[in-house]
């Protein structure tokens, strides 16, 4: 399809927009030194951390947001509606505000505070409990829409077959989901790696222990802006790495 | 009763039935498109949601799909796009605890059987029309079912690889308990031990392939049949059609019984002159329906197969002479008994 000429100059400004900050970053980044800025143990150690706690948070994010999505593509009428608005709500909620919630929940004075013992908040399992909230929201979605492009059919069929509900979702539906689950992965990871508002309210900044990448970068901008610029373009190739790995499968599939 | 009893009934979509078929024997469930005959037979294999009813096997009233022992193979294969060719036929001897080793020999030799030997490792996305219904045939025998179910197992498929198809389900049905649905008489002619006519989501008919095929007892099982019903009155060897008409027939019984003649349209003459062997029958012309060289004429009472050159004669309204041929079987056409409750069957009232 192609659109009316005057798209064009309206396209290459919403392109500058994302492009010019990239190039910005990159200019202030002192590449001579760029390896030993981002071998520096503060970088390394905060970077190991941001790595560690998103791939945990992404594994609870498959392990808890597929069968959410699955239990949302069951829901029918205005419920569905609702429940789903919640549940996606940690997408669009400002990050600080979730972090205050986690705290409100999770934390010393929290809901739960006394069963936990307080035990929780500004820890490294503060870290991952903050990024898993705000990354479950794009495999829950990513789930439930990709259920409900099926028309259950095959299902039915491995009924038929003889195969109980457990091998049915193992051997027929999750392998016919495999692109879905892994866009809703990569996004996890990638929201995962890049939490900041949740993490600083809910979990601190503390050096090695929830001192993650993020965190590190604005701590560092005032100090050490050059270290600052580098672990940032380190993100940054990341994240373009990551959404590059996050659209193909669905382009291809359909 | 040893074999298949099935009643289904889902409001939603209009159906509600009661069928069975006998150890062994094949079912043909003979109806036009939208008649609720797929849904029966999902019923049957128990992955209908929201149908009531209850299906027994053997006298055993049957659970949720995965226990019931009943194959289903559906008119869109359905064939598991992630599974190689050889891992959608193991499926089900693995899904019934098979080992894998033991799973993937099954399915190996299920796939001998059907002629596709060699395409193991082919994703079903790459076989041809007629090759994914094989694999389809192959995956639901090899689960060892009690009962097989085949929706339209010849539709879709190009003449050389409906053939082929129909041979192989000739061969795979000799001695299992089956139902065909198709909306194709052949099939019938083909397969049926029995059949059954079905109409709007009920059975109309329902007896041996024989019985149905040639008696048919409504119009509607007639023209599933091929055949045109002729309903009147027993007379001394004669049927009286009404308006004075009197047809020769075979059989039949007593006088001033109700009676039927069930006629090929190939047997029926259109036009012509004078001949002693015919009975003649003043009607008009309802449809002109194109068939390969042929033209079927159909009429309020009769219709016919004319050779394409004479459509110009046939004008739809207009005036058409059938000639009915003499010594046709006629048989007692009573009101058929109701089968089952909800088997809303309109009785028949004979043709005066």
């Amino acid at each position: 399809m192609t659109g009316p000429r005057w798209l064009a100059p309206l396209a290459v400004l919403g392109g500058l927009l994302v492009l010019l900050p990239l190039v910005g970053l990159a200019s202030r980044v002192p590449w001579e030194d760029f390896w030993s800025l981002v071998a520096s143990d503060a970088s390394l150690t905060a970077l190991g951390l941001s790595l560690r706690t998103a791939a945990v948070a992404t594994a609870l994010v498959v392990a808890l947001g597929v069968p959410l999505g699955f239990a949302l593509h069951r829901l029918r009428g205005p419920v569905r509606g609702l429940v789903r608005a919640v549940v996606l709500a940690p997408l669009v909620l400002p990050p600080v505000v979730g972090g205050l919630a986690l705290l409100y929940a999770f934390g010393r004075r929290g809901l739960l505070g006394e069963q936990l013992g307080g035990a929780i908040a500004f820890s490294t399992v503060a870290v991952v409990i903050a990024q898993t909230f705000v990354a479950m929201p794009f495999m829950v979605v990513s789930v439930e829409s990709a259920l409900d492009a099926r028309s259950g059919r095959h299902e039915a069929m491995a009924a038929t077959l003889g195969a109980s509900r457990t091998r049915t979702l193992l051997a027929v539906t999750l392998p016919a989901l495999g692109p879905a689950l892994a866009t809703g992965a990569v996004l996890a990871f990638a929201r995962a790696l890049g939490e900041f508002g949740a993490t600083l309210t809910f979990a601190g900044s503390l050096a090695g222990v929830t001192r993650t990448a993020p965190l590190e970068i604005y701590l560092a901008r005032e100090t050490d802006p050059a270290a600052a610029a580098a672990l940032s373009l380190v993100l940054v190739a990341v994240a373009i790495a990551v959404v590059a790995l996050a659209y193909r499968p669905l382009r291809g599939s359909r | 009763m040893s074999g298949l009893d099935a009643r289904v009934a889902i409001a939603s979509r209009g159906v509600d039935v009661r069928l069975g078929v006998a150890t062994g024997r094949t079912l043909v469930l003979l109806g036009p498109n939208g008649s609720g005959k797929s849904t029966l037979l999902e019923g049957i294999a128990g992955i209908l949601p929201g149908a009531v009813g209850e299906v027994r096997l053997d006298g055993a009233a049957l659970g949720e799909a995965r226990t019931r022992g009943v194959g289903l193979l559906s008119q869109d294969d359905a064939l598991f796009p992630t599974m190689s060719v050889l891992g959608n036929v193991a499926f089900g001897p693995r899904a019934r605890g098979a080992a894998r080793l033991e799973a993937d020999a099954v399915a190996r030799r299920w796939l001998d059987r059907v002629g596709l030997a060699g395409l193991e490792d082919r994703r079903p996305g790459a076989l041809s029309g007629g090759q994914a219904r094989r694999v389809a045939i192959a995956r639901a025998l090899a689960a060892d079912p009690r009962v097989l179910l085949l929706d339209e197992p010849f539709a879709g498929l190009d003449v050389p690889a409906a053939s082929g198809v129909r041979a192989l389900v000739a061969e795979l049905l000799r001695e299992r308990t089956a139902i065909i649905a198709t909306h194709e008489v052949l099939d019938a002619y083909a397969f049926a031990d029995d059949v059954a006519v079905m109409d709007a989501g009920r059975v109309v008919e329902h007896g041996t392939a024989s019985e149905v095929l040639s008696r048919p007892r409504t119009p509607f099982a007639a023209r599933m049949a091929a055949r045109v019903l002729l309903t009147g009155e027993m007379r001394g060897g004669t049927l009286a059609l009404g308006g004075g008409i009197r047809l020769p027939v075979t059989g039949g019984p007593g006088a001033g019984e109700v009676a039927a003649v069930a006629v090929r349209p190939a047997q029926v003459v259109v036009g012509g002159a004078a001949d002693p062997r015919l009975t003649w029958v003043d009607d008009a012309v309802v449809t002109v329906e194109p068939r390969g060289d042929e033209l079927r004429v159909t009429g309020r009472v009769a219709a016919a197969d004319v050779d394409v050159s004479r459509a110009g004669e046939l004008v739809v309204g207009g005036p058409v002479r059938f000639g009915l041929p003499h010594g046709l079987d006629a048989y007692p056409l009573t009101a058929p008994e109701p089968r089952a409750p909800g088997d809303g069957n309109p009785d028949e009232t004979p043709a005066s």
